[in-house]
């Protein structure tokens, strides 16, 4: 019973989530109408508030990686993606609570769904146990298909949930096909038995072709969720469809959460311990992994950033140039060692940053004027200076130039990719970078190169509480590209601690 | 029969399962392969659990079958609005997004 | 307290003006003006210290002066510290930089529309450019120049002229491609030496050598992150040296990495292309100096051959294409790219002369084209469009502007007893010593300069007047006050180059001892 109650202790987080996910729901049904999104959304943050107090409370004691129910572990670098999440989850809360676009009745399920989908988040970002794994991924999976059909009536939104369901349950049948497989191969849904087994199989010389296949296939779901190529299609239609609040969490915390379960998977599976010196063959497997992810982060980088180029839709452009961002990560996990997983980290919470505040500002210009076209953004800069300023922030981010965050962070991913060896993955990253100055400055001409008399819209408020939201994202996004030391400190030690 | 006859069956049902997806005819077709693939998938775990060992593939087939049926339910659901909102129920009809 | 951080001083005071025009009120134009006034004129002051205290504090050692070092970010391994400090061949640029943004203040006086964004703009400017002149870490360095960007962009983009927006994205665009290979070759110089300091320094008694000794010293060989030090076919220490002279190139620029700066430069308003012109284009010389050629002494003796030629270039086609032009300020544009290569001429030479005169040819270039430039928007000002066939005879009607237009193309064409006579002279004669051909090639360039600057006087200021200006106004007090600085500069080091040149020579000959004989 002891036992049990200690181990329910780990689970504070995930537990607190879930209760404030019921009590949202609940809430919505004795709340005046009309005033559902403020007072659900409102219980919605409490949940989320607490539930990071919970978090904060468990980084960094010891023992580091705590393991609950032999199923889930509670270190550092969960802890760091849950944290992650819950930002996310906060920002998205905000959006929706300040934005007209989600429908006005029906905001009790919305929070609960959205709160559902970050308790998925928290299973992929702790889990070593494939089945638990795979029902994170599920869990994050059918929330985000039933928000991004949200807004009913609304027919891009319909089309982007279908096209979401269509390509999420392809990318997660054949994912959990990968899965069986690797179970057949080793006996143990397991990653912790499943790596040494795999190690062992290396050493008896069985050959690397069915493990390529499980691999392989396990990847692919991964790579849907993180919409890297070839697994990249659903990405466009479905950031534009759905509600921008949705965008921005799938955008942003689901893709985190991908990343999350991605480095677990391939960390506890198919790197050596270095330290215990695995099998050869299993080092030259991972080198080929390695390449492998290095050649589809070649891939993914080139063709959202080239794709972006053509957009005159700014949250379409945005949705390419995640794309083009979940390249840019991948070169991080194509070094397949620790040095690489932090550099992956790190761009992670920068990429929060620059990202939640680029989909801000879609969102506050799509709410004061129904628009999402770049060009009739032009003039906008002179008459609502403040959240032009911002954007500006996050595109130069985003392009990853100093003295923001994202340059630090491609700085970290550029040094370990190099490190590793592969000098051309950065030459075309750095080439990347360049190319994508061009479309992300289109939104940077339109807002202010063009004078204030072309404006198509008359002065457009930004409401002081989601100034004030945009204003400490930007901040966050220049104060990481100056002090980014603490940062650098905390992805180092999470990173360090994952087995 | 042998775990190889389990195997090829499921890879079989596999196979059969993305060639329904990558046709695109009818969402309800994809939906179909959807199914045969996590159909498949669940097979080849009980064939593992019972050659290779372990209760856990058992364990892990049910909650996929469960989690099959809540994909397919929400699926379903937003189908239905598609075609409340299109008129058609193919995969490749609406397309107000692309250039 | 100023003395110890004076550089940190000159560099950051823009900063603390930008935050103060930002938080004033747009309606305080005034204000606004006073603000960027003093905001350039504390910088100006400290660097004019600077200068005149240079000897007594230096007594002509080739030292780093007004070092200041701290770490600033500081995890495991990973250290960037904020290490800068000045020699005798930044020192003369930092001073440049504040004597332009100061004066760049002044010139942009018309500017109305958004001028609180203006002025806040180019102090950030100012910001990027000073951090870059002084810093001695290659992070510090690198973030400075980026820094750089993005004011220039907005403000060629939003006050520029007809075509500013292509202008400004060709110049962000082609400055961008070459930071990245800089970046890639900065990535892989951390990797190797595991240090971001340029310049060697001691830490608790202990010496830490920085990138430079590494260099000097061939430690630097990559041989440690490629096998054998060589990718494919060729050597790393090549692909770092093309890696950052094309990225400093592109800054200069060479040909034929040119095309962004006539479009730049025409599209501009007029205070930020003397700005451009003044100092920017330093910015690609310096580095060559400061990092770019040192770094990598091996390649740039292998190549120096090909860099004379592509100075002898530089000075050469830039004289011959602005011969062609009719419009004026494309003409001093063009006057830029030729002047500009005696840096590269000069550099390549790697005499005390052809290095000295290299050098101090940036320093001039900077105050006789900062003078162009102002002279070209005094008329642009008046008779709003800057057609060279379009006048004639104004110096009749606008004596005092065609005696400082006088002055300042005499200086841009060399004339003997202005400066920019001696950096020339001083260039071609250490040039002459290693590259006899392509210094007699490069000749012709300062003949042609003088054919299209006397040929331009000549449209412009003689002949009949054209009766549409026979109304113009004289130069104005404002435009006096703006020009003169430069003019008396020109005069000063024409006749008085020893007061630059003692300041030149220990750093020069420090330069030289980076490359083993």
């Amino acid at each position: 019973m002891n036992l049990l109650r200690e181990e329910l202790s780990w689970i504070t987080p995930e537990l607190c989530l879930t209760l404030f996910a019921c009590v949202a729901l609940l809430v919505d049904l004795f709340v005046q109408k009309g005033r559902e999104s403020v007072m659900v959304g409102f219980f919605s943050l409490m949940g989320l508030l607490a539930t990071a107090f919970f978090l904060y409370r468990q980084y960094g004691v010891t023992p580091p990686a705590q393991p609950v129910f032999g199923c889930m572990v509670v270190d550092p670098f969960s802890t760091l993606f849950k944290l992650f999440a819950v930002g996310a989850l906060a920002f998205v809360v905000l959006f929706t609570m300040l934005s007209r676009q989600t429908r006005p009745d029906g905001y009790g399920e919305f929070y609960f769904i959205l709160l559902c989908a970050g308790l998925g988040a928290f299973f992929l970002a702790s889990t070593y146990n494939l089945l638990l794994m795979y029902l994170g991924l599920e869990l994050l999976s059918i929330a985000s298909y039933i928000l991004a059909g949200y807004a009913k009536g609304n027919r891009r939104s319909g089309e982007a949930a279908m096209k979401y369901v269509i390509f999420g349950a392809v990318a997660s049948g054949v994912m959990l096909y990968g899965f069986t497989l690797l179970y057949g191969m080793t006996g143990s849904i397991d990653l912790t038995v499943i790596g040494p087994k795999l190690r062992d199989q290396f050493a008896l010389d069985h050959g690397t072709i069915p493990i390529s296949v499980a691999t392989g296939l396990c990847l692919a779901g991964f790579a849907y969720k993180i919409s890297a190529a070839p697994f990249h299609f659903w990405t466009p239609d479905v950031y534009e469809g759905a509600p921008t609040p949705v965008t921005t969490f799938l955008a942003v915390a689901s893709k985190g959460a991908g990343f999350a379960a991605l480095l677990r998977f391939l960390q506890a599976g198919f790197i050596p311990d270095r330290t215990l010196g695995g099998p050869e063959a299993m080092m030259g497997y991972s080198d080929k992994l390695g390449t492998l992810v290095a050649v589809l982060a070649a891939l993914t980088m080139t063709l959202g950033n080239l794709a972006a180029l053509g957009q005159t839709n700014l949250k379409r452009m945005l949705a390419y140039s995640s794309i083009a961002h979940a390249g840019y990560v991948l070169m991080g996990v194509a070094t397949m060692n620790r040095e690489g997983f932090s550099s992956v980290l790190f761009y992670l919470v920068v990429y929060y940053f620059m990202n939640l505040g680029a989909f801000g500002v879609v969102m506050y210009y799509a709410n004061t004027t129904g628009d999402e076209q770049i060009d009739d953004l032009k003039g906008l800069g002179w008459r609502s200076p403040l959240v032009a300023i911002t954007m500006v922030a996050f595109l130069v981010a985003l392009v990853g130039l100093p003295p923001t965050a994202g340059f630090i962070g491609k700085w970290f991913l550029f040094t370990a990719a190099v490190k590793k060896g592969f000098l051309w993955l950065a030459v075309v990253a750095g080439i990347n970078s360049a190319i994508s100055l061009f479309y992300y400055f289109r939104v940077a001409r339109a807002m202010w190169l063009r004078p204030e008399e072309e404006a198509k819209y008359a002065t457009v408020h930004a409401s002081p509480a989601f100034a004030a939201l945009l204003l400490v994202l930007a901040v966050g996004t220049v104060w990481f590209g100056v002090g980014f030391d603490s940062l650098l400190r905390y992805c180092d030690y999470s990173q360090n601690l994952l087995r | 029969m042998g775990l190889a006859g389990y195997l090829i069956v499921a890879a079989i049902l596999f196979a059969l399962g993305i060639a329904c997806t990558v046709a695109r005819k009818n969402v309800i077709y994809v939906l179909m392969g959807i199914e045969l693939i996590l159909n498949a998938a669940n097979l080849n775990l009980v064939a593992f659990s019972r050659f290779v060992g372990g209760l856990d593939g058992q364990i892990f087939a049910i909650f996929s079958i469960i989690l099959a049926a809540a994909e397919a339910a929400v699926a379903l659901a937003i189908v239905l609005n598609v075609f409340g909102l299109f008129d058609s129920i193919r995969p490749d009809d609406p397309d107000l997004m692309k250039e | 307290m100023i003395a110890n951080h004076l550089l940190t001083w000159i560099t950051f005071i823009p900063l603390l003006g930008m935050l103060a025009i930002l938080l004033a009120p747009a309606t305080q134009k005034a204000l606004i003006r006073g603000l960027a006034v003093v905001a350039t004129a504390i910088p100006l002051g400290l660097s004019l210290y600077l200068w005149l205290t240079w000897g007594a504090v230096n007594g002509g050692s080739a030292q780093l002066q007004y070092v200041e070092r701290v770490p600033w970010i500081q995890a495991g391994n990973f250290l960037v510290q904020y290490f800068v400090g000045v020699d005798g061949l930044s020192m003369p640029l930092v001073a440049l930089t504040c004597l332009l943004m100061f004066i760049g203040v002044f010139a942009s006086w018309n500017i109305e529309r958004g001028m609180k964004g203006y002025f806040a703009l180019l102090l950030l400017l100012e910001v990027g450019i000073n951090g870059t002149f002084v810093s001695l870490d290659i992070f510090l360095f690198y973030v400075f120049w980026e820094v750089m960007l993005l004011p220039m962009y907005f403000l060629i983009g939003i006050w520029g002229g007809p075509r500013k927006e292509y202008a400004a994205i060709k110049f962000f665009l082609y400055t961008l491609a070459g930071s990245v290979l800089m970046l890639v070759a900065i990535v892989a110089l951390y990797l190797i030496t595991g240090t971001f300091a340029i310049a060697s320094y001691t830490e608790g008694g202990q010496n830490m050598p920085g990138l430079l000794e590494l260099a000097r010293t061939k430690q630097i060989t990559g041989a440690n992150l490629v096998a054998g030090g060589v990718l494919m076919g060729v050597s790393f220490q090549d692909w770092m040296f093309w890696f950052f002279f094309i990225a400093f190139a592109i800054k200069v620029p060479i040909f034929p990495f040119h095309t962004w700066l006539p479009d730049a430069h025409v599209e501009a308003p007029t205070p930020i292309s003397v700005i451009l012109a003044g100092i920017l284009l330093k910015l690609g010389g310096y580095g060559m100096f400061r990092i770019g050629f040192p770094i990598a002494p091996e390649s740039f003796e292998k190549f120096r051959t090909l860099l004379a030629v592509l100075g002898t270039i530089n000075i050469v086609y830039g004289a011959y294409v602005a011969m062609g032009q009719t419009d004026f300020k494309k003409l001093v544009a063009y006057s830029s790219v030729s002047h500009m290569g005696y840096v590269l001429l000069g550099a390549a030479a790697m005499t005390d002369w052809g290095v000295k005169g290299a050098v101090l040819q940036m320093f001039n270039h900077g105050t006789s084209s900062a003078m162009l430039f102002l002279i070209v928007g005094v008329i642009y000002d008046r008779a709003h469009h800057r057609e060279l066939n379009g006048f004639g005879g104004l110096v009749t009607q606008m004596p005092y502007y065609g005696g400082l237009t006088t002055l300042g193309f005499f200086a841009a064409l060399g004339l003997p007893g202005l400066a920019g006579f001696i950096s020339e002279a001083l260039t071609l004669l250490g040039s002459f010593k290693t590259y006899p051909t392509l210094t007699v090639i490069s000749c012709l360039g300062v003949v042609m300069t003088a054919a299209f600057l006397l040929f331009a006087f000549q449209r412009v200021f003689q002949g009949p007047l054209n009766p549409k200006y026979a109304k113009l106004p004289d130069i104005s007090g404002r435009e006096v006050f703006c020009q003169a600085p430069f003019a008396f500069l020109c005069v000063l080091f024409g006749v008085l180059p020893t007061l630059i040149l003692d300041i030149l020579n220990p750093a020069v000959k420090q330069f030289l001892l980076l490359f083993p004989a």
